[in-house]
């Protein structure tokens, strides 16, 4: 009896030892910010709060997906890409149609692009990675062709609105960013189609001989990662007024630093979106100082692949190291 | 206990010159506090070839692991030459001379039944890879060359009749002690199997064997590869049918072509009636079937997610509405079911890593439990698990049939099968050899299971 007491006792310690490893990657990045904020007196500015929640929204809702994708336990790399073509087509088609439509459709061709990267993740079989390395590839040669190498500009007026509208005050794209964290934190934690999208990055094997349908929740995660990437695409559009065939390049490996930040596992099965969110401003957050404190772009590149680097690394260790 | 003759032959005229060429002493081993060996002798003279044999868990592994390296023994030596040795890695133990060749074969994609272990310090020469499906011939070409190069054999095996031709002698390891040393290769199987067994089968608790329903899932010819063929059988409601064979028999192969979980098998399966043929065990859920995999820790639970969640992982569809998870329900549904199986937990919410291998199995169960199928396939359920916890499941088991439903319980072990089922099918390389329709004695049983048919 007083065995099963001390196993008992022990597997909670173990508990608490999951959570502090899991989110002290948060925590330091947090302390780092606060660090930052002393040394930069316009940091905490409410103008400058504002700006780092509006400079957040395009990878914020482009993580979102990515981190389903993460989740189911792959890697999606043709989100930059697939914002590229969104954003072209959502302003390229406005010649021809309502600008509605024309999101709509941009919104479409993300989640036609999620599809094929599950078909070939799920269905083929090919290490995710390299799928949507292909995928990207593909979709980058497409804007291109679609776009014949110049910017497009936007003329509408009322769809600049979601990239730079205000709504009570708070920018349009951070309202937007705001409601659809919620809606899929709910959708991952509280809905069938969450819970089975965790386990198949947990457990595929085990998931399938549970009688769950693998294959469609494994391409459903991709199918996420397609339609935030071009929600995002949308809102880029809208905000910049252009959209130029170089657009969203490296925004995915921005947005998967954001998500394993928040506490996705690289190997899946695990995360929240919240998460996630934490994880873009943190980065974001880190952006802004380096730029009030006048630190050149090129070096900031240089530790901004670091940090990915170290935060993905500490997490892959931990996990995979031999026992 | 029958007395046996101690036969020894090879290299006779240098046995009172030379020390034998391997002595393993008093060996003792435990695992987890449990007794694996128990103060075993063993020794080996130059070219000999001796078989070793013993049922599941003797302990017949342990003891080769321990001579090659992989292991160590908690008490007792062993004498190379005469010379004590001392291995702290296989590789050691290979330089000394000893090397095991593991039998490939796709029949057995986990362990091996089959291990032979060469001893030959001047004959360090690779053995050929023996495969078990080369024929018996072949067999005994290859080791009567190794042996007259003065190598000594050690062939571990579940095929008594393989022991016939080969060996010089045979040695029975059970529950962790030699009960016979070095006797005759031909002394009559059934007492080997006596030996293996034991004389004296203990007491165990016996359950209610309920009447038959209706036939539930009707199996013909079902063929796939080389895993399995021509199996056919019938399942009824409130039975629970046993299918027992060594590992490699190909029942584990046999039951998830059953589940969907495997396709491209030739004959017919029809569940109550319906001729049905699953894709994906997706499909085989939704028309009432369940399958508890062998593997629980690869193939059965998601270790780092939530013992809540990996109970209800097969009944979401019932507990969600409109793909919305009711998180009281399904909380309420994992305790009550969890509490009916007396799953010992701390928080529901805690990673099912964290508990034991018992409580483990008894969530799987416990996630089809709340699934409610109509015909359950249990693979190895209490692998792994201790004595307590099997009676446990038994009763749970047990419990399923007298609600009418239907268990097709999966076992290498001949005694848990005799407790737990109706009927028993013995299956063994990929056929199924004999069907008990009332429970036979268990030395008929395993005598049943590790001979090997002559046809």
């Amino acid at each position: 009896m007083s065995e099963t007491i001390a196993n008992i006792k022990s597997s909670k310690a173990r508990h608490y030892k999951e959570i502090v490893k899991r989110y002290g990657l948060l925590i330091s990045f947090f302390v780092l910010s606060l660090g930052i904020s002393f040394l930069t007196p316009n940091f905490l500015s409410a103008k400058n709060l504002m700006n780092i929640l509006r400079q957040s929204t395009i990878v914020g809702i482009m993580a979102i997906g990515t981190t389903f994708v993460i989740i189911g336990g792959g890697f999606d790399i043709s989100v930059g890409s697939t914002l590229a073509l969104s954003a072209a087509l959502a302003l390229g088609l406005q010649s021809s149609m309502h600008w509605a439509l024309a999101a709509l459709l941009a919104v479409l061709a993300g989640v036609l692009i999620g599809a094929v990267n599950g078909f070939l993740a799920a269905k083929i079989h090919i290490v995710p990675m390299i799928a949507t390395l292909g995928t990207s590839t593909i979709i980058r040669g497409l804007v291109y062709l679609y776009t014949k190498g110049y910017p497009i500009n936007g003329q509408v007026p009322q769809f600049e609105v979601i990239g730079s509208g205000y709504l009570w005050g708070i920018p349009v794209p951070v309202i937007i960013m705001v409601v659809l964290v919620a809606l899929f934190q709910f959708v991952l934690s509280k809905t069938q189609l969450g819970r089975y999208c965790c386990a198949v990055g947990g457990n595929k094997e085990a998931t399938r001989l549970a009688g769950v349908s693998v294959d469609f929740y494994h391409m459903m995660t991709f199918i996420i990662g397609g339609l935030m990437a071009a929600i995002s695409g949308v809102v880029y559009a809208a905000r910049l007024s252009s959209a130029t065939p170089l657009a969203g390049q490296n925004y995915d490996m921005d947005a998967i630093a954001a998500v394993v930040i928040g506490g996705t596992s690289v190997s899946g099965g695990e995360g929240t979106v919240l998460g996630a969110m934490i994880g873009v401003l943190l980065l974001t957050v880190v952006t802004n100082a380096f730029n009030l404190l006048g630190v050149p772009v090129f070096i900031q590149y240089v530790i901004k692949g670091l940090i990915i680097l170290v935060v993905v690394g500490i997490d892959s260790y931990t996990k995979k190291r031999p026992r | 206990m029958i007395e046996y003759s101690s036969q020894r032959s090879g290299a006779k005229k240098d046995l009172d010159v030379k020390p034998p060429l391997l002595r393993m002493e008093n060996i003792s081993k435990s695992f987890l506090g449990v007794k694996v060996l128990d103060r075993v002798d063993f020794t080996m003279e130059r070219a000999e070839v001796v078989a070793f044999l013993g049922a599941n868990g003797a302990g017949k592994s342990t003891l080769m692991k321990i001579l090659c390296g992989v292991y160590h023994a908690d008490e007792g030596r062993i004498l190379l030459d005469g010379k004590q040795a001392s291995f702290n890695n296989p590789l050691q133990a290979y330089g000394a001379g000893i090397s095991v060749v593991h039998q490939e074969s796709s029949l057995i994609p986990t362990l091996t039944i089959i291990e032979n272990l060469f001893l030959g310090r001047e004959y360090s020469r690779p053995g050929g890879v023996l495969d078990e499906a080369a024929m018996l011939k072949e067999y005994e070409t290859i080791v009567g060359e190794l042996k007259s190069q003065g190598m000594s054999i050690i062939f571990i095996t579940h095929f008594l009749d393989e022991v016939k031709s080969i060996a010089d002698s045979a040695t029975v390891i059970r529950d962790g002690r030699i009960v016979a040393d070095h006797i005759s290769p031909s002394t009559p199987i059934r007492n080997i199997v006596a030996l293996m067994l034991g004389k004296e089968a203990s007491e165990r608790q016996t359950y209610a064997k309920a009447s038959p329903g209706p036939v539930m899932m009707e199996v013909r010819d079902l063929t796939r590869g080389n895993e399995f063929s021509n199996v056919s059988f019938e399942l009824r409601a409130g039975e629970v049918l046993g299918l027992v064979g060594v590992v490699g028999s190909g029942k584990t192969e046999l039951a998830r072509a059953l589940f969907g979980a495997s396709q491209s098998h030739t004959g017919t399966i029809r569940l109550e009636g319906r001729q049905l043929r699953f894709k994906s065990p997706a499909q085989a859920v939704k028309q009432g079937m369940g399958m508890a995999p062998e593997d629980r820790k690869t193939l059965g639970l998601i270790l780092e997610h939530d013992i809540e969640s990996n109970i209800s992982l097969s009944s979401l569809g019932d507990i969600a509405r409109y793909g919305f998870i009711n998180g009281n329900k399904e909380k309420n549904r994992a305790a009550d079911v969890a509490s009916r199986l007396s799953i010992k937990y701390v928080d529901l919410k805690q990673k099912i890593k964290f508990l034991s291998g018992g409580n483990q199995q008894k969530c799987v169960l416990a996630r089809w439990l709340l699934a409610s199928p109509q015909v359950l396939v249990l693979d190895e359920p209490t692998r792994g698990i201790d004595v307590a916890t099997k009676e446990q499941i038994y009763a749970i088991v047990r419990d399923l049939a007298a609600k009418g439903k239907s268990v097709l319980y999966l076992s290498g072990d001949p005694a848990e099968v005799l407790i737990v089922a109706d009927r028993i099918m013995v299956m063994q390389k990929g056929r199924i050899k004999r069907v008990f329709d009332t429970v036979p004695t268990e030395d008929l049983l395993l005598k049943e299971m590790i001979e090997v048919s002559n046809e």
